[in-house]
């Protein structure tokens, strides 16, 4: 079922053990609620929750929205059957379902925007617009928070904490820190604010591995396009064509389900390598955004969902290859900070 | 009777000020006097160095964590302290060098005398360059900062066969170059 992820995330499990009630007591309690006709503790599908899959028709499986997970508090607590302590409990899980969500933005924000990552000098540098995408803020905010930081009793230090290299701007991790401090103590919005303030704790452990994992070469990716190619019988896995003597103008290529550049750790793997024709290749990239615009697996099973959508057998496999895929990608990130839930 | 004695240089200027501004000479004598009592109270109160456990205080209250352990795992930590090499946390030297580095200036190193040592700050321990250069950062100006610099190059500079020092007016430099930068 699709639903907005970001409204909807807490799941029932963690909501019973929060409060403290056994699975089925808990359920009892929601479709109490969910059938009550008292407007002001009843909760509604879409709004409170939503039924994220079916054990049997009895049994549906939810998903809350922080506002649901709320109001069956604030019921528990109006009605004597919640304790101060699993209350507290219940806000203790929102906030960590909050941070985890901030923390998953920074990491696909520093995943996206670390490619001029360098070591020098005993210190790990960011170009200026890779941090100024990083803080998702503008070219004119950072300069604001750089010259507040440099009129402050602590400025930042040149060549320790920023640096002029080759004629860009270059903060190394410290320089980071100082304008998270920065940033999440004088920016307006306290959802951006927050989202700073974030940076510091998400970004080492994803940065050292960025910094320790090694790119493929070039040659190691055509290995594996090639290996790829080979495996897929030399076919393209969208539409079925193949080269030969009456289609001779037919050219493959190895799609990168999770694009080379960002998941470059994942570029010379062959599992993240699709063989498709190159037109299909173009009008992909083309529907995604442009050639620089990221991608993963995910934008694809939509693509071919969307424009294929009587390929059942290859939106299957596709699906198949993602569960594959994350394994191999939690693999690389083991390094990455654990969640919290 | 006062215990200091004003100097010849300070005893001028007192006569020139009462004779421009048409003040009372005695009440800008007692004003110096007062001055310089409270200065030597200040250099005979020799302050005391932070214990240990104080140091680390300070650092967790910087990093927001409770302990040692918790420190070591800090992102926070571990990006500002990227590049300062292994920390051995069993020194104090250690805590007293993350103390001067993101907390401020120890208590007995304040008002800092001798080699390396600009108003008051000891150039080669401490990033203070405003303290340094003598400015206020919220008022001075790009002139100020220029003004401040060259009158340290003057003294510093290793072509002053005097005074100069090459490892001083590097770190004038580079103090100057790094808040320059904020213009």
């Amino acid at each position: 079922m699709n639903f907005d992820r970001e409204v909807f995330y807490i799941e029932e499990t963690k909501l019973a053990q929060a409060l403290e009630l056994p699975q089925q007591a808990f359920d009892e309690i929601v479709d109490c609620l969910q059938a009550s006709t008292d407007e002001s503790i009843q909760i509604k599908e879409c709004l409170h929750f939503v039924v994220q899959n079916y054990v049997n028709k009895q049994q549906p499986i939810r998903i809350f929205s922080r506002e649901g997970a709320l109001a069956i508090a604030s019921y528990l607590d109006l009605s004597g059957g919640a304790t101060e302590f699993s209350l507290k409990r219940v806000i203790a899980l929102l906030d960590n379902y909050r941070l985890n969500q901030i923390d998953r933005r920074v990491r696909t924000a520093l995943y996206q925007n670390s490619s001029s990552l360098v070591f020098r000098n005993q210190r790990h540098w960011l170009s200026r617009e890779d941090v100024i995408r990083i803080f998702i803020t503008t070219s004119l905010r950072l300069q604001k928070a750089f010259k507040d930081i440099q009129k402050s009793e602590d400025p930042m230090r040149m060549n320790i904490d920023f640096e002029y290299y080759e004629g860009i701007t270059f903060f190394s991790l410290s320089g980071l820190e100082k304008l998270s401090i920065e940033l999440s103590l004088k920016l307006r919005s306290e959802q951006r604010r927050d989202y700073c303030k974030r940076v510091p704790t998400v970004a080492p452990p994803v940065l050292k591995f960025l910094a320790i994992k090694p790119s493929p070469t070039q040659e190691q990716i055509r290995k594996a396009v090639n290996f790829a190619k080979s495996r897929d019988k030399k076919t393209c896995q969208v539409t079925g064509a193949y080269r030969d003597k009456y289609n001779e103008l037919i050219e493959l290529v190895g799609h990168h389900l999770y694009d080379k550049n960002t998941y470059h750790y994942l570029s010379d793997e062959p599992d993240n390598i699709l063989t498709i024709d190159k037109r299909v290749h173009e009008n992909f990239h083309q529907w995604n955004g442009g050639t620089n615009t990221t991608c993963t697996i995910d934008d694809f099973i939509d693509y071919v969902e969307r424009l294929y959508p009587e390929k059942h057998e290859l939106i299957l496999t596709l699906h198949n290859k993602r569960g594959v895929l994350m394994i191999k990608l939690a693999q690389l990130q083991g390094t990455l900070p654990e969640s919290k839930d | 009777m006062p215990q200091v004695v004003l100097a010849p240089q300070v005893k001028t200027e007192i006569d020139r000020l009462a004779q421009v501004r048409q003040v009372d000479s005695k009440l800008l004598e007692e004003f110096a006097y007062f001055v310089l009592e409270i200065s030597k109270e200040k250099s005979s109160k020799k302050a005391q160095s932070l214990k240990t456990n104080d140091l680390k205080q300070a650092i967790y209250e910087r990093f927001s964590v409770k302990d040692t352990s918790e420190l070591k795992k800090s992102g926070a930590f571990r990006m500002a302290t990227d590049g300062m090499g292994k920390l051995n946390f069993r020194l104090k030297p250690t805590w007293e060098t993350l103390y001067r580095k993101f907390v401020g200036i120890l208590p007995n190193e304040q008002s800092q005398e001798g080699y390396g040592c600009i108003n008051g700050i000891d150039i080669f321990k401490y990033f203070k360059p405003w303290q340094v250069f003598g400015l206020n950062p919220q008022t001075a100006t790009k002139n100020d900062v220029k003004t401040a610099y060259y009158q340290l190059s003057k003294i510093y500079h290793p072509d002053n066969l005097v005074t100069g020092d090459r490892a001083i007016f590097e770190e004038v430099e580079n103090m100057y170059k790094s808040i320059i930068a904020g213009f």
